[in-house]
């Protein structure tokens, strides 16, 4: 019965035993091996054996790439402006020994040398050179936070500033500033379409008076043109008649006038004003007229017989 | 007592069959590697029990204790053979070693044998010949958080 007594804590200690000396690390993680408390190496993920009662596993240390927020906090810029700046930071162990046991409390150290180099940072830049170089306070802060963190064996891989917040009243006079820059530009350019339809108005004017003018000389010139043709016209025919007097009989001069007179007469008689009595000048050159014309058929017959 | 129950005077192959795979149920079901083993020495031992059942209950589980070692050692050998062939998991979480055989350009410039070099989106300390800015480096190797890189001849960025 002793002997199965002894059997039997002989099997718990080997199962102990077994279970202090096999270690299997998950993926992801690394963990240090401290021989007597010395630290002795890192177990890679999957199985590993240690020597039980001599080794131990210090520290479970996460590999993967970590974020971490940099919670909210106060900056003054160099042109005493108050901003709330909050951001994220990714780091990941690349050196499991080193995060271990070179740096006390990891997370914590990275967090407070990013916040003050954040102000830092911020605190040598103007309000406007803020809210628009981001990019470029955030490689400055990734180099400073990094060449800190690499006695740590930690890579930081990315810094980036997430919210810039102005105070209230600080926003609101932004917001009016950049209403009166819109309305300047919006001003301006209303007169500047207002000088330009001027000019354009000026410019149609003159060139419809030009037009004008134009189309008056050429007017003119075509009108002078005309009486210059009507007046040759008159000319000829005159000379023509002329020519036909200078051939013919005047006599046939006088039987053209006669009827217009006669037709001039008949015109006055018919007139609707009654009160109107014209008299012919002189009844005898009417006659004559008549007496014209019988000379004209005299001779006619006179040529005939 | 039911007489299926082992006893200190007799204890049958199945028992230990039986404790194997209650043993494995556990594994299952609890993290670590660790009862896989117990489960493996109890198989192994019912195995031997039923081909010499006169072993007294003392002796055999002094063999259990010392199978459940060897079967830490064996497994551990064979463990290792199946992680040789084709394991993915070896391409994670290897730190700056991933990005040994990249050409990068220098930001910083290397001077006393120490600068910065851009790599992907993020900056990283590197290590090689004095080179300024701007000059394409290949990391031939990583210490740490440090890349050690060394000039690409003639290639200007």
């Amino acid at each position: 019965m002793g002997f199965m007594i002894f059997v039997g804590v002989l099997l718990l200690l080997v199962i102990v035993t077994i279970l202090a000396g096999i270690k299997s690390v998950p993926q992801g993680y690394e963990w240090t091996q401290e021989r007597f408390g010395k630290f002795q190496r890192s177990l890679k993920p999957g199985l590993n054996l240690i020597i039980p009662y001599i080794d131990r596993i210090g520290r479970r240390v996460n590999m993967m790439e970590q974020v971490l927020d940099v919670p909210s906090q106060e900056v003054i810029t160099r042109d005493n402006a108050m901003v709330t700046v909050d951001g994220v930071v990714f780091y990941q162990v690349l050196d499991s020994a080193k995060a271990s046991y070179e740096v006390r409390n990891l997370e914590q150290a990275i967090l407070n040398l990013t916040m003050t180099n954040i102000r830092t940072v911020m605190g040598s830049m103007d309000l406007d050179e803020l809210l628009s170089n981001r990019d470029q306070i955030n490689a400055r802060l990734l180099i400073v936070v990094d060449e800190a963190t690499e006695p740590w064996g930690v890579k930081v891989t990315r810094i980036e500033v997430k919210d810039i917040k102005p105070p209230a009243d600080l926003v609101a006079s932004m917001a009016r500033q950049m209403k009166a820059e819109r309305e300047k530009r919006a001003n301006i350019l209303d007169a500047e379409g207002f000088r330009q339809a001027a000019i354009l108005k000026a410019e149609g004017e003159k060139q419809a008076a030009v037009l004008s003018a134009e189309g008056e000389k050429q007017a003119a010139f075509l009108q002078a043109e005309a009486r210059e043709r009507s007046a040759q016209a008159e000319a000829a025919a005159t000379r023509m008649v002329s020519d036909a007097i200078s051939a013919g009989n005047t006599q046939a001069i006088n039987y053209f006038i006669a009827q217009r007179y006669v037709d001039a007469l008949r015109d006055v008689a018919t007139a609707p004003n009654q009160k109107t009595l014209i008299l012919p000048i002189e009844a005898t050159s009417v006659l004559g007229s008549l007496q014209g014309i019988a000379e004209v058929a005299k001779e006619a017959f006179g040529h005939k017989g | 007592m039911p007489d299926w129950l082992p006893t200190f005077e007799r204890v049958q192959p199945w028992h230990w069959w039986v404790l194997g795979a209650i043993l494995l149920i556990l594994e299952v079901s609890a993290p670590g590697v660790f009862f896989v083993w117990l489960a493996l020495a109890a198989f192994a031992l019912g195995l031997l029990v039923f081909v010499v059942p006169i072993l007294p209950v003392t002796v055999q589980l002094l063999l259990f204790a010392g199978l459940a070692v060897a079967a830490v050692f064996v497994g551990r050998r064979y463990v290792g053979q199946l992680a040789l062939g084709g394991n993915e998991g070896d391409s994670l979480n290897t730190g700056a070693s991933r990005l040994v055989g990249r050409t990068v350009t220098v930001t910083t410039p290397i001077v006393n044998g120490v600068g910065r070099v851009r790599v992907g989106d993020s900056d990283w300390r590197a290590t090689g010949p004095d080179a300024e800015a701007g000059r394409s480096v290949l990391i031939v190797a990583a210490d740490g958080t440090t890349l050690i890189v060394r000039e690409v001849n003639g290639t200007w960025v």
